[in-house]
C-alpha cells in the first residue's frame, strides 16, 4: 500500500538550524521539499525569503569542498589495502586532517608521478631488450672495428620486410640488411652499413617510413653486448626501484588509508547537511523548512526534536491542497509476504501518490502465472532448493534476496500446479512412478487449457478494472470512474454471454445478459466518449493475451517429454541420462526466464493498465535517499 | 496400393501452419527491430529496462492470436 503522507513545515531559530537538520537526518523520515512555494509567495508579507548562508557557514562548505576534492584524490592515490579500522572522530580533528592530508598528497603525487615515468622507461626497456637479444646474432663480427654502423629497424608485417629489402637495394647505397623473428612474433631488421653514409642511409628509412629503433643516450657508443647488459642492468635497477615504490605506497595505504576513508564519510555527511541549507527559507530570525513525511512519524520527530533542543523548535502538519497531489513523494510499505514483490513494481516508474500500490496485486498473481505455466513438481522442487540457497547466501544483497525469495513463493505454486497437472519432469512421474494428472492432462487437454487461461485473464481483467473504478473514486474524476464500471460491467456480461455457449444451465441467462449489454451500451459511450467501444475491444483482447499462460506451459510440457523420449531412445543408459540431464536442465533455465518474462508483461501491459498511473516521486528522505 | 489423400485435412494442417508461421515471422520481425532499438537505449538509460520488456513483448500478441486461430482451426 502507499503510505499516507503528511506536509509539514519546520520552524526554529536560525542558530539553531544546523543541529536540527542532524537530528532530522538522523531520524530519516522528512523529504525536505524548496518547491512548496505557496508557503514562500505567502510569506512575502512575513518576509519568508530563501536562506542566505552566513560567512561562517560558507567558508565552513567551502573548507569542506576543498578537503574532499583532496582526500578523494589522496584515497585514488593509495592502493586498496585491508586498512587498519579508524577511531578517530573527524570532526574534532579536521583542522589536523587537512594540514596532513596537504602533505600526504603531495608525497603520493610525487610517487605517482616517479611511479608513471619507471613504467614508461620499464615499457621501452622491455622492448629494446627484445631487439638488442634479436640482433646480436645478426652483427657481423668486428663490424664495430671495421669502421661500420648499425641502424636497427623495426618491421611490422611481411609487406613491410619486403619495402625494407626493396629500399636497401636501390636507395640506401647496398647497405646490408639482415632480418630476425623475435620471440614476441614481430620483426627486426639490421642494417649495416659505413659510418660516413649512416646519416644519408637513417634520412633514407625516414622518407620512407621506417620506423629506426632509437637506443636511449645511455647505451650510445657501445658494442652491441655491452648495450645488452647495459640495458639489462638498467632494467633490473628500475625494477628494484619500482618494488620499493610500491612497498612505500602500500606502508603509507596500510597506515592512513582506513582514517581518510572514515574522513570522507563524515566530509560527504556534513556537506549533504550544509547543501540541504539551500532549501531551507528564514524569517529575520528563524529558519523555515517544508517537507513530506509519512503521518505516522510525525509525533516520533516532534519528541525527537525536542530532546535534542527544547521547545524551540516547532513541526506543523499543514493541509495537502489538491493541486499539490501530484507532488506528493509516494513510499511504499507492504506485509513481509509481499515486500519482495516491490521488486517487480520499483521496476516501473512509481506510481502516483493518489494511485494504487499494485505490489499486493502482483505478490498473488505472479507467482500464480508462474506456477500455471511451469506446473512440474520435479521442476518445482528444484527451484525450490535453487531460491532457498539464494535467500540464505544473499543475506547482504538485498534486491537478490527479494529475487531468491519471488523465486521461492514461484516454486511452491509451480510444484502445486505439477500436482494439478500430474507432472514430474514431464512424463517421468507417469513413466517410472504411475503419476497419473489427475484432473488434466495438458498435454492432450488443449481446448480445457485454453479455457483456463482465458477465464484466469477475465478475472486479472475484471480485477484491473475494479481497481480503476476505485482509482478514479479516490482522485474525485466521477465521469471515468463511471466510464470504468461500464467497462467492467460490460466485460462481465460478455463473459456470461460467451460461458453461456458452454454451460447449458447458463442459457437462460443469455437474453439477460445481452439486454444488460444494451443498457450498458449508452452509459459507456456517454461516460467514456466515442472510444470507448474500442477501449472495449482493447480489453477483450488483453483477455486473449492470456492465452500465452497455456501457449507457453504446453511449450514447456513438450519439451519435458521430448527429453524424456530422446533419453529413452539413447540405447545406453549412461548416454541417456546424461541426454535428459542436459535437456530438462535446458527446459529448467527456459522454464524459468519465460514464465517470468510472460507474467510480468501480462501485469506491466495488460494489468496495470487498467488502474495505475505513474509519475509519481519516490519518497527519499534526509538520510536515507541514494 | 495407392493411399488416400484426405485434402480437407491436408488443407487444415496448411492453414493452421499457415496462420501460426506468418504471425510467428512478424511477431520475429517487430522484436527485432524493438530489441535492437531496445539494446542501443539501454545501453544509454539502463532505468529504461521496464519500459524496454514491455515494448518488446507487445508483439507477441500477434503469435498467441495466431495460435488461438490455429488452434480453433485444428480443434475447433
Amino acid at each position: 500500500m502507499i503510505i499516507r503522507m503528511s506536509k509539514v513545515e519546520i520552524a526554529g531559530p536560525r542558530e539553531l538550524l544546523l543541529p536540527a537538520l542532524e537530528t532530522i537526518e538522523r531520524t530519516g523520515v522528512l523529504q525536505i521539499d524548496a518547491s512548496l512555494r505557496e508557503r514562500a509567495e505567502e510569506g512575502a508579507e512575513r518576509d519568508v525569503r530563501p536562506l542566505a548562508l552566513d560567512g561562517r557557514t560558507l567558508a565552513e562548505r567551502l573548507f569542506l569542498e576543498d578537503l574532499r576534492i583532496k582526500v578523494e584524490r589522496l584515497l585514488e592515490l593509495l592502493p586498496v589495502v585491508e586498512a587498519r579500522e579508524s577511531y578517530l572522530s573527524p570532526a574534532r580533528a579536521i583542522n589536523s586532517v587537512a594540514a596532513l592530508v596537504t602533505r600526504h598528497l603531495e608525497a603520493c603525487e610525487a610517487q605517482a608521478r616517479r611511479r608513471d615515468a619507471l613504467q614508461a622507461e620499464l615499457a621501452g626497456l622491455d622492448r629494446y631488450l627484445v631487439f638488442l637479444a634479436t640482433v646480436q646474432s645478426l652483427a657481423p663480427r668486428d663490424a664495430e672495428k671495421a669502421g661500420l654502423e648499425y641502424i636497427g629497424v623495426e618491421v611490422r608485417d611481411p609487406a613491410a620486410l619486403e619495402q625494407l629489402t626493396r629500399v636497401a637495394g636501390s636507395v640506401l647505397l647496398g647497405a646490408e640488411v639482415r632480418t630476425a623473428r623475435a620471440e614476441d612474433g614481430s620483426w627486426f631488421g639490421l642494417l649495416t652499413t659505413e659510418k660516413e653514409l649512416a646519416d644519408k642511409l637513417k634520412e633514407g628509412l625516414r622518407g620512407n617510413q621506417i620506423p629506426e629503433v632509437a637506443l636511449p643516450d645511455y647505451l650510445a657508443g657501445l658494442s652491441l653486448p655491452a648495450k645488452l647488459d647495459a640495458a639489462r642492468a638498467r632494467h633490473d635497477k628500475l625494477s628494484a626501484e619500482l618494488t620499493a615504490l610500491e612497498h612505500e605506497a602500500h606502508d603509507l595505504a596500510f597506515a592512513w588509508r582506513g582514517m581518510y576513508a572514515n574522513v570522507l564519510d563524515w566530509l560527504r555527511h556534513r556537506l549533504g547537511l550544509l547543501r540541504t541549507s539551500a532549501a531551507v527559507y528564514e524569517t529575520d530570525r528563524c529558519f523555515v523548512l517544508f517537507g513530506w513525511m509519512p503521518s505516522a512519524g510525525i509525533d516520533a520527530l516532534r519528541r525527537a526534536l525536542v530532546e535534542r533542543h527544547g521547545d524551540a523548535i516547532v513541526v506543523e502538519e499543514k493541509e495537502i491542497l489538491r493541486k499539490e497531489l501530484e507532488d506528493v513523494p509516494v513510499a511504499l510499505r507492504n506485509p513481509a509476504y509481499f515486500r519482495p514483490f516491490e521488486l517487480l513494481v520499483r521496476l516501473l516508474p512509481t506510481p502516483r501518490y493518489t494511485s494504487i500500490d499494485p505490489t499486493p496485486y502482483v505478490g498473488i498473481f505472479f507467482p500464480l502465472f508462474f506456477g500455471m505455466i511451469l506446473g512440474d513438481i520435479g521442476y518445482g522442487l528444484l527451484l525450490l532448493l535453487a531460491a532457498a540457497g539464494i535467500v540464505f547466501f544473499a543475506r547482504q544483497r538485498r534486491t537478490l534476496r527479494q529475487a531468491g525469495q519471488i523465486l521461492l513463493v514461484s516454486s511452491l505454486y509451480t510444484i502445486v500446479f505439477g500436482v494439478v497437472y500430474g507432472e514430474f519432469f514431464g512424463d517421468l512421474g507417469l513413466r517410472l512412478l504411475g503419476l497419473e494428472a489427475p484432473w488434466l492432462d495438458r498435454r492432450t487437454a488443449i481446448l480445457p487449457m485454453l479455457y483456463f487461461a482465458l477465464a484466469v485473464g477475465g478475472v486479472h481483467i475484471t480485477v484491473g478494472l475494479a481497481l480503476g473504478f476505485a482509482s478514479s473514486l479516490r482522485g474525485h474524476r466521477t465521469r471515468e470512474a463511471f466510464a470504468r464500471l461500464a467497462s467492467m460491467l460490460a466485460m462481465l456480461c460478455l463473459a456470461g454471454v460467451l460461458a453461456s455457449y458452454f454451460a447449458p444451465v447458463a442459457d437462460l441467462l443469455r437474453k439477460p445478459l445481452l439486454m444488460a449489454l444494451l443498457v450498458i451500451a449508452p452509459v459507456l459511450l456517454l461516460t467514456g466518449g466515442m472510444l470507448a467501444p474500442f477501449e472495449l475491444l482493447r480489453h477483450v483482447g488483453n483477455v486473449i493475451s492470456y492465452v500465452r499462460i497455456m501457449a507457453v506451459g504446453l511449450a514447456s510440457v513438450l519439451l519435458a517429454y521430448v527429453a524424456n523420449r530422446l533419453a529413452g531412445a539413447a540405447g545406453s543408459v549412461w548416454v541417456g541420462v546424461v541426454v535428459a540431464v542436459l535437456l530438462h536442465a535446458f527446459n529448467i533455465v527456459l522454464g524459468v526466464f519465460a514464465p517470468t518474462i510472460h507474467a510480468l508483461r501480462l501485469h506491466y501491459v495488460e494489468f496495470f493498465s487498467k488502474f495505475i498511473e505513474t509519475g509519481g516521486k519516490r519518497y527519499q528522505p534526509l538520510g536515507k535517499a541514494d | 496400393m495407392d493411399a488416400v489423400v484426405n485434402w480437407d485435412k491436408v488443407l487444415l494442417a496448411f492453414a493452421a501452419a499457415l496462420a501460426l508461421g506468418v504471425s510467428a515471422l512478424a511477431t520475429a520481425w517487430v522484436q527485432s527491430r524493438i530489441g535492437a532499438s531496445g539494446a542501443g537505449a539501454l545501453a544509454e538509460k539502463p532505468e529504461l529496462t521496464a519500459t524496454i520488456i514491455i515494448l518488446l513483448a507487445i508483439p507477441e500478441t500477434i503469435v498467441i492470436l495466431g495460435f488461438v486461430i490455429a488452434a480453433m482451426i485444428l480443434l475447433g
